[in-house]
């Protein structure tokens, strides 16, 4: 792999998730960037992204058994060691929610529950204690659950986010001005949009929320029809 | 003979080498800078300019050694040329990356722009250890 000297001095500062309010690149500017890498490593970061971020139509149209079958698939075409386990703790928190959701929702064989990664086979075999005898292994477990039983998404994502953010950025210290720190600055661009997206989105319930309460009260949708008179 | 004449050339054409090596990641890193920002372009590219002492450095040992090569002291000459041309070279190699990062941190925090080339000054440190012994030391091989 190469070194990107121009190319990581060239991308801006992400600020942490929490305090991400505004893209400080577009993704036109940051594929402009990007045509800095050799075209080997724009394949591979192609890659790399289509399994951090898989494709919502991808997830919905195929059932749990054909995406392990095809992460397993395309897993074996990245190259570097450090970006695969990225993904791989990508796609184990993945497994993780799913297995914590699929108990709750009244799974109650093992064998019939779908993974990919390390903690699959621990999942299994202690699927009936809480926290599938992953405490020890996946502190972090225990945040998740609480999330969980809040039965609030938007949350839940939140956290998910950040534990995702912190493994990048830990890589990305450890890889200075190589191709690997480039592809975490990306995957970590990918999880700020997403988060700022999230935003917006949590900001317009709210806004319709309150909206809607307000012209709910027989006072004030008076007020506004004689307004409109 | 072949040694001594190596170990005489030897500091200038590896800290040359070295400075190629650190002057080029440094350059790498400050043409990126530039397209980030908007002001202190002078520092960046002054920044990416380091490790080209170690060139001098080198020139200056070379100059130090020269003198007529006989079997008795063309050992001496390989010895005392080719380790500290090596040190120059290592030396100049690795400032360039330290350049490198003070560059990316320093357009990111411009404030601590002092502060970032600590390393760079460090490995310089060192780079000019290997080049004052190399004098001192020069001056006990038979001429």
């Amino acid at each position: 792999m190469s070194s990107y000297y121009t190319l990581i001095t060239a991308l801006p500062w992400l600020p942490e998730l929490e305090q991400c309010k505004q893209m400080p690149l577009s993704r036109i500017a940051l594929d402009q960037r990007l045509t800095m890498l050799s075209d080997q490593d724009l394949e591979q970061l192609r890659l790399v992204e289509s399994l951090y971020f898989p494709d919502s139509e991808f997830l919905q149209g195929n059932t749990d058994k054909q995406l392990v079958s095809v992460w397993r698939e395309q897993l074996g075409g990245v190259e570097s060691d450090t970006l695969l386990q990225r993904i791989n703790f990508s796609h184990e928190l993945m497994t993780l929610l799913a297995a914590l959701r699929s108990r709750s929702g009244g799974m109650e064989s093992p064998d019939l529950f779908h993974g990919i990664g390390r903690w699959l086979p621990r999942i299994k075999q202690h699927w009936f204690e809480p926290g599938f005898g992953l405490e020890d292994y996946f502190p972090q477990l225990s945040k998740i659950q609480r999330v969980l039983a809040k039965d609030d998404p938007a949350l839940l994502e939140k956290v998910l986010n950040q534990m995702l953010w912190h493994d990048l950025i830990l890589c990305e210290r450890q890889n200075h001005f190589s191709f690997e720190s480039v592809v975490c600055f990306v995957l970590r661009w990918g999880i700020a949009e997403r988060h700022i997206q999230q935003d917006g989105t949590e900001a317009l319930q709210k806004f319709n929320r309150l909206t809607g309460q307000l012209l709910g009260q027989a006072g004030l949708h008076q007020q506004l029809e004689q307004g409109v008179k | 003979m072949a040694l001594g004449w190596a170990g005489l050339y030897g500091p200038m054409a590896l800290g040359a080498i070295g400075s190629m090596i650190g002057c080029a990641q440094a350059g790498q890193a400050a043409c990126g800078a530039l397209l980030e920002t908007e002001t202190g372009h002078g520092r960046y590219i002054g920044i990416a300019a380091m490790p080209s002492s170690q060139s001098i450095y080198g020139i200056v040992v070379m100059f130090a050694l020269n003198r007529e090569i006989t079997p008795e002291n063309a050992p001496g000459l390989a010895a005392i040329g080719l380790l500290c041309g090596l040190a120059l070279l290592f030396s100049a190699a690795w400032q360039g990356k330290c350049c490198a990062s003070a560059i990316n941190v320093s357009k990111i925090r411009p404030e601590i722009f002092g502060m970032s080339l600590a390393p760079a000054a460090i490995v310089e440190g060192f780079a000019v250890f290997a080049f004052i012994f190399a004098l001192v030391i020069s001056a006990g091989v038979p001429v």
